[in-house]
């Protein structure tokens, strides 16, 4: 009995070269999409891993409520009285630097502990003691001991905010033994932590060990928590990393989205394809008596074979291109489980077949549209003008409302509809751009009239010009999203950042003038940086607060040295007075966040210390993100003085900044371990070089788009080849060379691929715009937009390059055509 | 005798078919054929018929022997010389007429016209000449797929005879077509060789009323040539149809003997 499914079975191996294309393009989305799912899953896991890992030793961790708040150790003995509360441990972290006895450093997180609970701590595998209460002394896990070049014995150079201060590792433990709590960590005592840190009798967080069920004590506790104590929702931690991942994962989420419908395009094509060249066949069986779904069937089993084939591909080579991903990605671990990775592959194979079967939909509508004899009759005569026209209106429509949905007030969602608006229209209005362009040209030499007459004519183009507009829109899009975010990026640092000469201490520390910078030869100006953390809302009660850093400068020395990129104020004078009479100046996404401008006045606090201060001006930010800059006065009106983490130094008439550069390393490498000191040219060498590698990344990434679109486009044009080889066999037999049925073919690709090439770089330019809003949205900074000419010229010769590559398959195959097979063809 | 238009000598071809097998489809073939004359070429399928013709036209290469083709020897001669040839030369007739489907009739006429750079003005006279004969001027601006099939060949015919080539070839131009058309168009090629400056005709046909519009018939079997008729001089197709009827006879009885 021949079943549809023989049927179709026998059809496939027929017609398996003709499905190639389409069935590598299936593959290579599924592959994609299996490994971004994967991917981005397994670095949530890390960044929730890193997060949890702060969590620490006991069933709940408290910690202060306002960003940078301390908790007062009387508080931590209330807590320890609170009922079902079996143990509480109270500790101090800071980040800090630690220089090993030859001279290696490393910037872990400092913890003191109470000593006292030594006796109930067990490891098996110490060596040596733990450390001493009050005493200066350290305990390393094996892997930071190795790191470090230190043994039991030998002394430790520690940063604290006085300076420097020696610790003798006392004890050595497995980090397996600490668990999550030695991630980066390493241990002295309570009291020494504080001493080093100038915060004595204060803690960061407290530990409690309950004898209820930890999650409930946590609900319940919250009310009876001492005043400013909280318990600390590890989720809130994870959301400040969220919107990076969030950025990455919309990025690959939206090149495997686009791999994907390339694929459907790819399979429409090819079933469309076979079953034009299958009409004789198909309207002979339907002659006979054969029903349309017993033909129908035939097909979907065509393309369900094809979808289950090339997801099993993808799901077997997922796995593997997602190894290769994770080793550029942060952390350890993080893998789903074995059934877990199933579940992804399964879906990713089920989202295959499903395009397979979407990609078969338009062949299958065509055979049950038609009557019996309409295979027997005429061959098709593709798309129709009318189909196009409505193509296009659609697109522009589609482009229009895009551009309305850009206005300067739009919301981040609007941007997102935006964006795919854009890509849509433009890869709706291709057919008709192609069609527009071959009818210049079909009055033109005989090549190019040739060409463009096929193309005006040819339905199956719109598939490839479809596939060039979106790889090409895409890739644009990712470039401007590069270009404008980097651009900026690169930009704020120049100004910001732009001092002869720079220090930063990885820790704060009181001293404004360490090492004697001062005295240094061939420095004119020293203006000191600190950093605090704060809660800033605005003065309407109903609104909420926004937990973040700030600056904290000398108005008048910080601008001898740097510069904001104002956007809503006045003139750059009044703005540095306007700080030095005690106002704030705000990035672009905080002020938005809180609708606040120059003139409106904020409230800051830290702890129960709140400050109101009004808005001197509104900065674009993007390498310093939501950070404040406030005037020094405020932040000390606000709390403990916060020390100073960054020095710029400007740079005496006459004297060079590598010089003075290395005068200060040499000034300040005993009392600030572990500083960067750097020139303001090295700074934005630096950062044009860390932003070069983001560039490249993402070239990479529009570089593989555009290898797999181009692949796609020669698969059609080879299709069209093997269609239309009695055509081309005529011209060769009527005394066309085979160089000559190239160069039509080569024709046929330019005419194609250079309006569309201009479509998609426009509109992948304006997408691009929209993306940029959308990511610096999730980033919460400010969006700039940018086009990167040469870049986009880059792209566009890449995308040529490809085509022309990949045209190579098509065109060899069309010259291969041999003129006697018109005498046989039909 | 008019000289020779066309002389094969020994021609050989052989195919390498998979599995290293040797199919020889033409098998040392001699034949003359002079200025003006008509050949039609008959026998079963896979006597060799249309390989001897794509020798003849330049659309393959023989592995032995000479092909002399309106003065040129074209076995030698390599891929780009063989497409200047039958660009120059050679106006060729599918059973399947193969125009071009986004070209309109006169363009499609004037194909190699176009391919050579000429501008309209110096081709369209000589379209519309030939249209008018075939009776299909009013259709000069007509896209192929809106002819019938019959009118298609009318126009392919037109496309071989347009440069007024030494040699027309036509592999069976009936093939797909009525009888009325199919007399139409074998009077349109009998006359092309006929009234052409020195032209050659060569036909592959199964069909005994396309044959008899040829001054020479060759039965081809195994590769070689099996048997040579002449059908006698006639004006061609439809002209006298109890003449065409007579020839039509004589030719069937031939190849019965020449079968038996």
């Amino acid at each position: 009995m021949l079943t549809g499914f023989v049927h179709g079975l026998r059809h496939l191996r027929a017609d398996i070269r003709k499905y190639l294309p389409a069935f590598l393009a299936m593959a290579a989305a599924a592959i994609l999409l299996l490994a971004t799912t994967l991917t981005t899953g397994i670095a949530a896991e890390r960044m929730g891993a890193g997060v949890e890992s702060l969590g620490g030793i006991a069933d709940v961790g408290l910690v202060p409520e306002t960003a940078g708040g301390l908790i007062a150790e009387g508080q931590a003995e209330e807590i320890a009285r609170m009922p079902d509360v079996a143990l509480a441990i109270p500790t101090y972290s800071e980040s800090t630097v630690l220089r090993g006895p030859d001279g290696r450093e490393l910037t872990p997180m400092l913890t003191g502990y109470p000593t006292r609970h030594n006796a109930g701590l067990a490891f098996e595998g110490l060596e040596g003691d733990l450390p001493g209460r009050g005493a200066a002394e350290l305990l390393l896990p094996r892997d930071i001991a190795g790191e470090l070049g230190a043994g039991i014995g030998d002394l430790v150079e520690v940063l604290g905010s006085g300076g420097v201060e020696e610790l003798r590792t006392v004890g050595i433990v497995d980090p397996d033994e600490l668990g999550m709590m030695a991630y980066e960590n390493v241990f002295t005592d309570l009291g020494t932590a504080q001493r080093l840190f100038h915060h004595a009798g204060q803690v960061t967080r407290v530990d409690v060990q309950v004898t209820s069920d930890p999650g409930q004590w946590a609900l319940t506790a919250q009310q009876r928590l001492p005043e400013g104590v909280v318990v600390q929702e590890t989720g809130a931690i994870t959301a400040s990393f969220a919107p990076v991942l969030q950025a990455v994962g919309i990025i690959l989420k939206v090149v495997s989205g686009a791999a994907l419908a390339m694929s459907v395009l790819l399979t429409a094509v090819a079933f469309s394809s076979v079953v034009r060249a299958r009409r004789r066949s198909y309207s002979l069986l339907r002659t006979i008596g054969a029903p349309r779904g017993w033909v129908g069937r035939g097909v979907l089993t065509e393309a369900a074979i094809l979808g289950v084939l090339a997801g099993l591909v993808g799901a077997l080579i997922g796995p593997v291109v997602t190894l290769g991903l994770l080793r550029v990605l942060p952390g350890e671990g993080g893998w789903p489980s074995f059934p877990g990775v199933l579940l992804h592959a399964f879906l990713s194979w089920a989202i295959c077949v499903g395009a397979a079967l979407a990609g078969c939909a338009a062949a299958l509508g065509q055979l049950y549209a038609r009557g019996a004899l309409h295979g027997l009759a005429s061959a098709d005569r593709g798309i129709s003008r009318r189909r196009r026209m409505l193509l296009g209106g659609g697109g522009l429509a589609a482009v229009a409302a895009a551009a309305a949905l850009l206005r300067p007030e739009g919301t981040t969602s609007s941007s997102a509809v935006a964006f795919f608006l854009l890509l849509t229209g433009a890869a709706l209005t291709a057919p008709l751009l192609v069609a527009g362009s071959a009818r210049l040209l079909a009055r033109g030499r005989w090549t190019l009239a040739y060409a463009a007459r096929r193309l005006s004519a040819e339905g199956q183009m719109t598939a490839p010009a479809v596939i060039i507009v979106i790889m090409v829109g895409l890739s644009a899009s990712l470039l401007t999203v590069a270009g404008s975010l980097g651009g900026a990026m690169e930009r704020q640092i120049a100004s910001q950042f732009g001092a002869d000469v720079q220090i930063s201490s990885q820790v704060p520390v009181r001293e404004e003038d360490p090492g004697g910078l001062r005295d240094v030869g061939g420095i004119r100006r020293v203006t000191a940086i600190g950093a605090l953390d704060l809660e800033v809302r605005s003065e309407r009660p109903e609104d909420a607060g926004l937990r973040t850093s700030a600056l904290s400068i000398d108005p008048s020395g910080f601008f001898d040295t740097a510069e904001l990129a104002f956007t809503e104020t006045g003139s750059k004078g009044d703005v540095r007075r306007a700080l030095d009479a005690g106002a704030v100046a705000l990035p672009e996404s905080v002020a938005g966040a809180l609708g606040v401008g120059p003139g409106d006045s904020v409230l800051l606090r830290v702890e129960d210390r709140s400050v109101r201060a009004p808005v001197a001006g509104v900065f674009v930010s993007l390498s310093t993100g939501t950070q404040l800059v406030v005037p020094r006065d405020v932040a000390e009106q606000l709390g403990d003085d916060p020390g100073y983490d960054a020095w710029h130094l400007a740079v005496a008439e006459g004297s060079s900044a590598g010089d003075v550069r290395d005068r200060v390393e040499a000034a300040v490498r005993e009392a600030l371990p572990g500083a960067s000191v750097i020139t303001g040219a090295e700074m934005r060498d630096r950062a044009a070089g860390e932003i070069a590698t983001y560039t490249f990344s993402v070239l990479g990434l529009v570089s593989i788009t555009v290898l797999v679109g181009s692949a796609g486009v020669a698969g059609i044009l080879s299709l069209s080849v093997l269609r239309r080889s009695a055509e081309l066999s005529t011209l060769r037999a009527i005394g066309l060379s085979a160089g000559a049925v190239g160069r039509l073919l080569l024709a046929e690709a330019l005419i194609l691929a250079v309006p569309t090439i201009l479509s998609g770089a426009l509109a992948g330019t304006a997408a691009g715009w929209a993306l940029c809003r959308v990511l610096a949205d999730a980033m919460g900074v400010s969006a700039v937009f940018h086009v990167d000419l040469p870049l986009t010229c880059v792209l566009a010769g890449l995308t040529l390059g490809a085509l022309t590559i990949t045209g190579c398959w098509p065109v060899i195959r069309a010259r291969r055509t041999a003129p006697a097979t018109s005498l046989k063809s039909a | 005798m008019s000289p020779s238009s066309i002389s094969v000598r020994g021609a050989r071809k052989v195919y390498r078919t998979e599995g290293e097998h040797e199919l020889t489809a033409v098998n040392g073939i001699d034949l003359e054929v002079a200025e003006g004359e008509l050949i039609a070429f008959m026998g079963p399928s896979g006597s060799g018929k249309s390989t001897l013709l794509n020798l003849l036209g330049g659309l393959d290469s023989p592995t032995r022997g000479s092909v002399r083709v309106a003065g040129r020897e074209i076995s030698s001669m390599g891929e780009k010389e063989l497409a200047r040839f039958r660009f120059e030369s050679i106006g060729f007739v599918f059973q399947h007429f193969h125009l071009m489907p986004n070209f309109t009739v006169a363009e499609n006429i004037a194909l190699t016209a176009l391919i050579a750079h000429r501008p309209r003005s110096q081709w369209l006279e000589r379209v519309v000449e030939l249209l008018t004969a075939v009776g299909l001027v009013d259709r000069i601006d007509a896209l192929p797929h809106t002819l019938s099939g019959g009118q298609q060949q009318r126009v392919a015919v037109c496309r071989a005879i347009f440069a007024r080539p030494p040699v027309l070839l036509a592999d069976e131009p009936t093939g797909n077509l009525d009888s009325r058309s199919s007399a139409e168009v074998l009077r349109l090629f009998r006359r092309a060789v006929t009234t052409g400056p020195g032209a050659t005709g060569l036909l592959v046909t199964h069909d005994l009323e396309a044959a008899v519009i040829a001054d020479r018939v060759l039965l081809l079997r195994d590769g070689r040539i099996a048997g040579e008729f002449v059908p006698g001089r006639g004006e061609g197709a439809g002209q006298d149809e109890r003449e065409e009827g007579g020839r039509a006879d004589r030719i069937r009885a031939w190849l019965e003997a020449s079968s038996g």
